[in-house]
Parts: C-alpha cells; sequence; structure tokens
C-alpha cells in the first residue's frame, strides 16, 4: 500500500514538473512548496516502509531523498533542495539543542571517564588514521599527487579531521526510535556531542594551517585567534544566554511553546551564522543551561519533539537528495578504503578506549558503532573543505561526499543493530510533549 | 504623506536570490559544489489574454533600476534587523490569532477586520518602511513559499469544513440568495473596477486588467464569516444566525469557484510553460488534480499510527497541494478547498486532530495575510483611494440590489428579518486571501490598489454596518 502511494505520489509530481521548464516558471518559489510537500510525504512513506522492512526511518527519508532528488530520477531539483535549505538550519540548531538538553552533566559524570577516553583514542585516533590513509592512497588520488608531500600530508590530515565527523542527529534520532536508554546510549551521545565541538575546532585549525602551507591568503595570527575564540566561547555565552531566555519563556508560558521552539531554531540558525557564531555551539549551550541550570530540560525535549517531526524528515530527505550519485563510481576503491579505515579506527578504538576507562562490556562492544553515522556536521565540514580549498578541484569533493553519503546510509543501520544487540532499546520513555 | 514609499514594494514574486546575504556553509546544498543560480529565463511578451507572470529576474532587474543597492543586497546587520523583525511580527500574529482574542471580538461584537486586523495592517505598513526594513521586497520573496502554503491552509480549512449535511437543511430559497448575493456584487464591482482602471490606463483593454477586476469582483462578492455575530442585536433568534451562516459559508464557496475560473482563464502561456491548454481544460485539471491529491493524500493520511504523524502527513498534504497549485499557476485555495473536501467527507481517525490544526492556524494565518498586504499597500497612491471608494459604494448597491431581487422573487421567506444583514454585512477574511492569492499568484502594480479597496473598503464597511447597529439599538431602546 505505502509502496504504491510512494509512486502515486512520485508520479503526480513528475506530471507537475513537466508543466514548466526547470529555467522557467519551475524553478521559482511555487517550487519549494511543492517540493517541501513533496519530500515531506515522499521521506515518511519511505521511512516507514524501511521501518517494515526492520531498517531504521531516518535511512528511508535518506533513501528517498537520493531515489528522488537531482542525481536519480530529478523530481526534486536541485534548485529545489537549495531553496528548502532553510530547514537545514532549523533542523541543525534544533538537533544541538536537543543534544544539549539531553547532557544531563551529574548523571553523566560517571561516563566522563569513558567519554573522554573514546573521544581521544578513538575520535582523534580516527583523524589521525583517516589523514594517513588518504596521504598513503595519495597516487590514487589525482588531487593530491601534484602537491608537495608536506603540502599533501597537511591536506591529507585536513581531509582526516572531516571525514571523522559524527551525527548527533542520527544518533538522537535512533535513541528516539528505538527508546533507547541505558549506558551505550548516553556514551555515544556524549561521544558525539564533544568529539562535534573536537572536530569543529580541529578543522579550523587544521585548515587554516593547511592555507598558510599553500600559500593561500589567511588572515593575520592574532585576527584568526580573535575569530577562534569569539566562535567558540562567544557562541557558548550566547547559547547560555539564549538558554535561560528559553526557561523564561517555559515558565511564564505553558501552551503552544513548539512553534517558538521551531523560531528559536530558525534565529539561531539565521542570525547565528551572521556574527559569526557557531549555531551547533549556540544551541548546545542553550540546551546544556536549560538541562543543568533548570528544571525545563524535560519540557524543552518534548516541545522538540513535538516541533522538529516534520523538520527532521525534510532535513533528511533533503541529505539524500543532495548526495551525488554520478561521482561515487569512479572513486569507489579509495572511499571504500577510507570507509574501512574509519571504521576500523573508531569501533577498535572504542574498544580500546572502553578498556583504558574500564566501561562496561557493552559501550566497549556497542559505542564504536554509534559513532560511525555521519550527516549535518560532517556534510557542512565537507562543504567548507570544497569552498576552503577550490583549487583541489571536484575529486577532493567527491572523496569527502562519497565517504559521508556510504555512512549516511549504512551507518544507521550498523548503529540500530547494536543498539539492539546492547539490549538498550524500549528502556528509555519518549519525551512527553507539552500537555497542550 | 512623507513617507518615501519604495516603487517596488508591491513586487511579491518568486525568489532567485537570497535576500538574507551569503548562505553559510552548512546552509549550502550539503553534498557538492553548490547549483550555480538559474539562468535568467526567457523573456516572452506576454500575449493577451495573458497575464504577467512574475519572473523574477525581471523583477529584480526592475527593482535594482528603482531602488537603492542596500535596500535589495542588505547588509547582514540589516538582515539580523529583519529575521528579528519577522520572527516578532509572526509572534504578534499568534497571539492575535489565539482563540481568547476570538472570544472578545465575539463579546464585543466586532469583526477582527476593523480591530485586532487594522494594527497588523498598519505594522505590516510601518514594517514595509526602507528606514525599518523588515519587510523589505527581499524579504517578501522569500516568504513567498510560506504564503502559498497559509494560502492552501485557508482553502483546505474551508474545504475541510464544508460536509455533505451542509446541503441538507437549507433554507428554500438559499440557493438564489447565495446566487445573487455573490453575483450581483462580483459583476458590478468586476464592471465598475474595469472602467475605472482603464481609464487610469488609457482605455487600454489587457488580460491582466481583466483579471485584477474579476479578482476585485470575488473579494466584493465575500461576506464575513463573522458578520451574523455582529448582527445578534438586530433582533434575529440562534435560529436566524445559524442560517445566516452557512449562508456564508455557501458564499466562501462561491467565491472558491470564482477564484478557480480566475486562473483558469487568466494563464501564463507562450515558453515558459509547457502544457498549452485550452482554459476550460484548466478548469477541468484544476478539479481532477483536487480530487486526486486529495485521494492520495487521504489514503496517505490512513497509514498514519499516531497524531503527531497524521500532523506531519497533513502539513505535507497541505502544502504539496497548494505548491502544485501554484506551481501549476491555479488557485492554490481552490485546489486544497477540493483536497479539504475529499478528506472531510470520508472517515478517518486522524480528523479530530487535523480539524483541530485546521482551526488554530486559520486566525493567525489571516493576520500573517494582513501583514503582507500591509507590507505591499501604497497609501500615498490616491487610485487605490479612489478604487476603495468605488469598491465601497459598488459593493453595498449591488448588494442593495440583489436584496432587493431577492425579497420581490419570494422565495427566500427570511428576506424581510435578513435584508439589512445581507445589505451591510462587511467583506471578510476570505477577501484578504483572495488579495493574498492575486498577489502571490500574479503580483502586478494594481495589486496595491486592489489592497487599498478591499482592505480599507471592508473597515469602512464594518464602521458603517456598526454605526447602523448602534442607530437600531438606540430605536429600540
Amino acid at each position: 500500500m505505502r509502496l504504491l502511494l510512494f509512486t502515486a505520489l512520485c508520479g503526480l509530481m513528475d506530471a507537475a514538473r513537466s508543466f514548466a521548464p526547470e529555467r522557467g516558471l519551475g524553478g521559482q518559489t511555487s517550487g519549494v512548496t511543492l517540493a517541501g510537500g513533496f519530500l515531506l510525504l515522499t521521506a515518511f512513506l519511505g521511512g516507514s516502509i524501511f521501518r517494515d522492512l526492520g531498517l531504521p526511518r531516518l535511512t528511508g527519508y535518506l533513501a528517498t531523498g537520493i531515489l528522488v532528488g537531482p542525481y536519480a530520477l530529478e523530481l526534486v531539483s536541485a534548485e529545489m533542495t537549495l531553496r528548502l535549505r532553510l530547514f537545514n538550519g532549523i533542523a541543525i540548531s534544533l538537533i544541538a539543542l536537543t543534544a544539549g538538553a539531553e547532557i544531563d552533566l551529574r548523571a553523566m559524570r560517571p561516563l566522563f571517564r569513558t567519554i573522554g577516553w573514546i573521544t581521544l583514542v578513538a575520535v582523534v585516533g580516527a583523524m589521525a588514521a583517516l589523514g594517513g590513509a588518504a596521504f598513503l592512497l595519495r597516487e590514487r588520488l589525482g588531487f593530491l599527487t601534484g602537491l608537495p608531500p608536506e603540502q599533501a600530508a597537511l591536506v591529507a590530515l585536513t581531509l582526516g579531521v572531516a571525514m571523522a565527523a559524527q551525527s548527533p542527529a542520527v544518533v538522537v534520532a535512533l535513541r528516539d526510535e528505538l527508546l533507547a536508554e541505558g549506558p551505550v546510549t548516553r556514551t555515544v551521545l556524549g561521544v558525539v556531542v564533544i568529539s562535534d565541538l573536537a572536530v569543529i575546532l580541529l578543522f579550523t585549525l587544521a585548515s587554516s594551517v593547511t592555507k598558510s602551507a599553500m600559500g593561500l591568503h589567511e588572515p593575520e595570527a592574532s585576527g584568526l585567534i580573535r575569530q577562534l575564540l569569539w566562535e567558540i566561547f562567544g557562541s557558548l555565552l550566547i547559547g547560555v544566554v539564549a538558554g535561560a531566555l528559553i526557561s523564561v519563556y517555559l515558565r511564564l508560558v505553558d501552551a503552544g511553546t513548539s512553534l517558538t521552539v521551531v523560531l528559536v531554531g530558525f534565529l539561531v540558525a539565521e542570525v547565528g551564522d551572521r556574527v559569526l557564531l557557531d549555531p551547533l555551539l549556540v544551541a548546545l549551550g542553550a540546551g546544556v543551561f536549560v538541562r543543568n541550570v533548570t528544571s525545563y530540560g524535560e519540557r524543552l525535549l518534548g516541545e522538540i519533539q513535538a516541533a522538529s517531526m516534520p523538520i527532521y524528515v525534510i532535513f533528511f530527505a533533503l541529505a539524500g537528495a543532495a548526495v551525488h550519485l554520478d561521482v561515487l563510481l569512479p572513486l569507489a576503491l579509495p572511499i571504500s578504503l577510507l570507509l574501512a579505515v574509519r571504521g576500523a579506527a573508531l569501533v577498535g578504538g572504542t574498544h580500546i578506549a572502553g578498556r583504558l576507562a574500564g566501561a562496561p562490556a557493552a559501550v566497549r562492544r556497542y559505542a564504536g558503532f554509534g559513532l560511525l553515522p555521519q550527516a549535518g556536521l560532517a556534510l557542512a565540514l565537507a562543504m567548507l573543505f570544497v569552498r576552503t580549498f577550490p583549487s583541489l578541484g571536484p575529486e577532493a569533493a567527491a572523496l569527502v561526499f562519497g565517504v559521508v553519503a556510504v555512512n549516511e546510509m549504512v551507518a544507521p543501520v550498523l548503529y540500530r543493530y547494536a543498539l539492539l544487540r546492547s539490549g538498550e532499546q524500549n528502556r528509555g520513555a519518549a519525551p512527553a510533549p507539552s500537555s497542550h | 504623506m512623507l513617507i518615501a514609499w519604495p516603487a517596488s514594494s508591491q513586487i511579491l514574486g518568486p525568489p532567485d536570490r537570497d535576500f538574507v546575504g551569503p548562505p553559510s556553509p552548512e546552509a549550502l546544498d550539503f553534498v557538492g559544489p553548490p547549483s550555480p543560480l538559474p539562468e535568467p529565463p526567457p523573456q516572452i511578451a506576454p500575449q493577451f489574454p495573458v497575464p504577467n507572470v512574475p519572473l523574477l529576474d525581471q523583477e529584480l532587474e526592475d527593482l535594482l533600476g528603482r531602488a537603492n543597492k542596500e535596500y535589495l543586497i542588505p547588509s547582514p546587520e540589516t538582515v539580523i534587523k529583519s529575521i528579528f523583525g519577522f520572527v516578532a511580527l509572526l509572534a504578534l500574529a499568534a497571539v492575535a490569532g489565539h482563540p481568547r482574542v476570538g472570544e472578545v471580538e465575539r463579546k464585543l461584537r466586532i469583526g477582527h477586520l476593523a480591530t485586532t486586523g487594522l494594527p497588523f495592517v498598519l505594522l505590516g505598513l510601518i514594517a514595509s518602511q526602507p528606514k525599518v526594513g523588515v519587510l523589505a521586497p527581499g524579504v517578501l520573496l522569500e516568504v513567498a513559499p510560506l504564503l502559498t502554503l497559509g494560502l492552501g491552509w485557508v482553502g483546505f480549512s474551508i474545504g475541510y469544513r464544508f460536509n455533505a449535511q451542509l446541503m441538507e437543511n437549507l433554507p428554500q430559497g438559499a440557493g438564489s440568495v447565495v446566487g445573487l448575493m455573490t453575483g450581483v456584487p462580483f459583476v458590478a464591482v468586476g464592471v465598475a473596477a474595469s472602467l475605472l482602471m482603464l481609464f487610469w490606463e488609457d482605455g487600454a483593454v489587457s488580460g491582466e486588467l481583466l483579471r485584477d477586476a474579476a479578482m476585485l469582483g470575488v473579494a466584493g462578492a465575500m461576506t464575513a464569516r463573522s458578520s451574523p455575530f455582529l448582527w445578534r442585536d438586530g433582533g434575529l433568534d440562534a435560529e436566524d444566525l445559524e442560517r445566516m451562516g452557512k449562508i456564508v459559508q455557501l458564499e466562501r464557496i462561491v467565491g472558491i469557484l470564482g477564484l478557480m475560473l480566475v486562473a483558469a482563464y487568466f494563464r501564463p502561456a507562450g515558453a515558459t510553460v509547457a502544457w498549452q491548454l485550452p482554459p476550460t481544460a484548466w478548469l477541468f485539471l484544476t478539479l481532477g488534480i483536487g480530487v486526486a491529491v486529495g485521494g492520495v493524500v487521504y489514503a496517505v493520511l490512513s497509514t498514519s499510527r499516531s497524531d503527531a504523524e497524521s500532523l506531519v502527513l497533513l502539513l505535507g498534504s497541505v502544502s504539496f497541494a497548494a505548491g502544485m497549485a501554484h506551481y501549476l499557476r491555479l488557485s492554490a485555495i481552490s485546489v486544497c478547498f477540493l483536497v479539504g473536501i475529499v478528506l472531510a467527507n470520508g472517515p478517518g481517525r486522524w480528523k479530530v486532530a487535523a480539524e483541530n490544526v485546521a482551526t488554530r492556524l486559520e486566525r493567525p494565518l489571516y493576520f500573517l495575510f494582513l501583514l503582507i498586504a500591509g507590507a505591499v499597500w501604497r497609501p500615498d497612491d490616491g487610485r487605490g483611494w479612489a478604487l476603495m471608494a468605488l469598491f465601497v459604494l459598488v459593493r453595498l448597491a449591488g448588494k442593495r440590489f440583489a436584496a432587493g431581487l431577492i425579497a420581490r422573487q419570494g422565495d427566500y421567506e427570511h428576506v424581510s428579518k435578513e435584508r439589512q444583514w445581507l445589505t451591510y454585512a462587511p467583506a471578510g477574511a476570505i477577501s484578504i486571501a483572495v488579495v493574498i492569492s492575486a498577489q502571490n499568484l500574479y503580483g502586478g502594480p494594481r495589486i496595491s490598489w486592489i489592497v487599498t479597496a478591499v482592505i480599507v473598503g471592508s473597515i469602512l464597511n464594518e464602521i458603517l454596518l456598526q454605526a447602523l447597529m448602534r442607530r437600531r439599538r438606540a430605536e429600540a431602546a
């Protein structure tokens, strides 16, 4: 039935798209509303079909995006996805707000040691391993062959940092989907949030050093440091202020706050970016503040959950629609090798770190799989890499996008499997939405 | 008027550029280099009766020729101000749309257009000033998809409330009441507005002029849903009010059919569209799309497992239906109205949740529409005021004439009781939706005149009605 409806919707969309040439009326605002509704419906159906097959719903959202997107059926054009980008910003803010509101520092204190070791050994180790692998593969990577070895090593290291990024979005979405709760779930969430912070910092540092080594334009060192400090500490500070305002609002208003939460996500995404703050850190700071300083953490989670479903569906479908299928095949071998290195470094590193920290067996065995999924941040860093080093050409972009795309599709399935094996599913309660 | 009105402020077409400055890496196309901006569409001279299709690049060129660059490509500070301002306006619309505010309006026996609505028109007007810059043309371009969704939601809400039972227990003669009370003002306002606009445009008949006059006629034919409540002191009992409510509901449906006709018979053509069909075929296509999308949406909604899922699907469905209608240059209100009818007349456990959301969103949406209407309003243009005077007078005369015809016919037994209501009932929120629909679908310089005519005219009409009611109350006392 769902497959039939999916096909019927695709048929209607195809009929509508035939009305106007892409460069005529077709590429205009009406396309945004049409594509938004179409992605929401088809991705939802795709997610339901995947759920029935025992796969994560969000993999269904991504697969739907790939299928109907500009690089497969072309029912949603590249212009339409570009115009729907507003959802990405809101979704990333809401994801970070959720991740922050999940971090109960008191409850997580016993996990700090494990989280620290995993971040150091698995995440930073994966960055080094991926950088090293890319450097060793330089003969097969055209964009590195022409560079002197030291420059090639720095570019490879920057790539390694970008490719090591994880996805709090997928971790949160799968936890909600399976109602998972336990040491594996909590450790993974803590690691992906902390390591996102580390990835942002290290990527900024690595790309700055690489740009200098390659003789690309770079601001003065003092300016760069000021900018970095503002981006990190300014974001966290503004996040705390935002968290305080959210708490006051939640105390004063007891109905219809879901829409307000979306507006907060919109403000953080749109304004934060324009004042050189990191929207991810702002929202994270706000979430951590609300959870740990006030008593509205659960309420905030409930409000986000009530409002975020359509935004997440479109966000993941858009992420799928943006996957360039055409560039994956020529780079299949290096991408496969890098995927293997990343997987081994994260899963193996987590195991070693777990041992060092004395973590429970389930954490040692399964937490590494939670570090595999990639989505928002990894894609954003991949995009940033392309923009920072345009001279490296489309092959460099294709390599990063290829790794991210495969992880987008496959890793959620693996993490879901790991959560089921760890026995943590159905142990948590869904955050209670507002009574109104 | 001391304020300098931007000549471009009437434009609300589709955006082809980001008004909010360069996009962030996260905000860009995630995987792969960003797509190049679309090339300008081929510029085809419209043929009669082809209306002026809003092609963004042409509009931007026009804008660049008429407005200063900062106004069009704003600085980050301006953008941030716009974002905060727009969010604040949205929040105000949400607060004013709260059911409790509606209850207060009903208690005070005032329609929301003249009370809560008027400040929104003024706010929109102020927010569109270059010095304020919150609802700058770029912002209006950017929120155009939201308007399409909003219009679709309004159409859906009306269709969703229209179930087959409405047609039962209608008083005898109600059909001719609705036909005359909508048909006569439609023709009268449409013809009078055409003549006046023809006079201003040196007698040059164009499809666009006729289309805009027809839209004004549709707006003039409508009656406010709250108007029976305004009449509570007019010696009418609850049964009378219920009957009047049904007539208003039927009038709204006729208005939506009018929009359907206008969209079908005044269409773009040329190389910018691939489907070249005769207008009547577009009428059938509108009906077909509404019913087909409604059927698919109904089936999709029946797969949902919770209220939250139903609401996601409902939102997606209205967005899909409205987007498809607008993509095909049809009326989003009409197509979504049909979708609403299909959904309303079948069973489904999601229906209560859908009804609640449809009702909850309707008022805030109208306030958002009023904000946009205020932003495109140019009160310094005397032609708008002249059209407003014509609109009010001709509409009243048309309604009065139609009420007289109904009385003469004699097949509607309640006419003696309701004659004044039929004559003086103000145009309501659906008329605003008609204006916004014209703005969203067609754009063009006459929109500002239509805004003045419909919105200010409706407020005047309501003031007139209040004065009449006060006199009646005094006489009764």
